[in-house]
């Protein structure tokens, strides 16, 4: 089948861009990588582990996130929770992922795909 | 530790800025222990890493930015240069080979002449790609706007009113493609002063110049030729005549000239027994110089005087910024 390896490319991408508001949306309580990616994998959302921690480091840079070590463990974790810059740009994302599913939805309904 | 765990935090790592190295290598390997669950046998480490990916991939997540050697924005313009590059310094490599082969002392065959001339072209133009490579690399690095202007609807417009004011692309081609030659022969008589004499049966060639008078003069030559092939360069990127650019390239143009009559009216630089050879005295010869530099003076300005011509009287800025009626 030929149309295969596009229909899994298209989903891929379709994912990458809704991947930051996920792994946002997850992290009002701290939660430290593998963690993390157990909670939104027990949620439905398949992510890659090499494609999560490092997106996290990336949002510690930009700002959205905070980071703590716990040294209590007998490891030491980095430990990653929202900051407010973080908070803000997630309920604004939200609300902009709203806008989008319900105009995207509005153009399915009419294609009767739905 | 189980051992490949630390090499392929370290191989990771190893790629990326030395300030990031300690705290990600500290947090992967955390995450690698939690994946593992406890379970450190050499299978699951190895099921694990597997699934992680390579420390290639991963450490190119990390970086987030793409490391280029030349830049896409980059790109076009960096193959038009290499392009008009190795053409030029082909072609001149090519011509000076076989020139210089045919006052070599020693005879040669066919077959010698062709593979030194293919030798002389290929070492050429490896260096050049060499050399307009590196200059780009350089130039990407430091992240160097090679872009054009922002472009916008008012540029457009201006476009469809004034189409005179286009700078034709061969033009700009052109005067690279001219620059690049005389740089090269630039090249030359700074190496070789002594290529340009008069050549007679049964004796030795009179060198034009005197080769240590010269050669200070050339480099400053070259600065103002490499000076006028940005300006060229300038030119073919904006694609249109603007007041700041004009300035620019007649600053150039002027500067050229200038260095040109300063250079040729250094009488020390001619070689006195080149100057024997012809019934005229020195008086004569400064004369011929002084009459050329008028000669060049009144092409520059005609030349320059067509380029603002295009660039005042037929700028309607009026009709440019008139808006479309709807």
């Amino acid at each position: 089948m030929k149309e295969e390896p596009i229909l899994t490319n298209l989903i891929t991408e379709l994912k990458r861009g809704t991947l930051t508001l996920c792994v946002l949306s997850q992290l009002e309580e701290k939660q430290y990588g593998y963690s993390l990616l157990q909670v939104l994998c027990d949620k439905h959302i398949a992510i890659e582990a090499n494609t999560l921690y490092p997106l996290l480091r990336r949002l510690e840079t930009q700002g959205l996130l905070e980071s703590s070590w716990d040294t209590t463990e007998a490891r030491p974790r980095k430990f990653y929770s929202l900051s407010s810059k973080g908070r803000t740009i997630l309920g604004e994302l939200a609300s902009a992922w709203r806008e989008q599913n319900t105009h995207i939805n509005a153009l399915l309904g009419e294609e009767s795909y739905a | 530790m189980h051992d490949l765990i630390t090499r392929y935090v370290e191989e990771t790592v190893r790629n990326l800025p030395p300030k990031d190295r300690t705290e990600v290598a500290l947090e992967l390997e955390a995450n690698i222990q939690d994946m593992l669950g406890g379970d450190t046998s050499t299978e699951k480490v190895e099921e694990t890493l597997l699934a992680l990916g390579s420390p290639a991939t991963l450490a190119r997540q990390y970086r987030s930015k793409e490391r280029y050697l030349i830049g896409p924005e980059t790109f076009d313009l960096y193959l038009m240069v290499l392009k008009i590059v190795s053409l030029v310094v082909g072609l001149v490599t090519m011509m000076i080979t076989f020139v210089s082969m045919f006052f070599a002392s020693e005879p040669t065959s066919i077959g010698l002449m062709i593979s030194k001339v293919l030798a002389s072209v290929f070492s050429a133009l490896t260096s050049s790609f060499l050399w307009v490579t590196i200059t780009f690399a350089i130039m990407s690095y430091y992240q160097v706007n090679t872009a054009l202007e922002e472009w916008d609807i008012k540029a457009l417009r201006s476009l469809e009113a004034v189409p005179t004011r286009l700078i034709k692309k061969g033009d700009s081609i052109g005067d690279m493609v001219g620059l690049s030659i005389f740089f090269v022969l630039l090249l030359v008589m700074y190496n070789r002063p002594e290529l340009i004499a008069i050549y007679r049966k049964e004796a030795a060639p009179i060198p034009l110049f005197i080769a240590d008078a010269l050669k200070p003069y050339i480099i400053g030559w070259m600065v103002t030729t490499i000076l006028t092939f940005s300006v060229a360069v300038m030119k073919y990127a904006k694609r249109i005549w603007k007041t700041s650019l004009f300035a620019l390239s007649a600053l150039a143009d002027l500067l050229g000239l200038c260095y040109f009559i300063f250079l040729s009216t250094r009488w020390k630089i001619y070689n006195p027994a080149f100057l024997n050879v012809f019934p005229a005295s020195m008086d004569r010869w400064q004369i011929i110089i002084k009459a050329a530099c008028v000669v060049l003076l009144i092409l520059t300005m005609i030349s320059l005087g067509d380029d603002a011509y295009t660039v005042f009287r037929r700028t309607r800025p009026n009709v440019s910024e008139k808006a479309p009626a709807r």
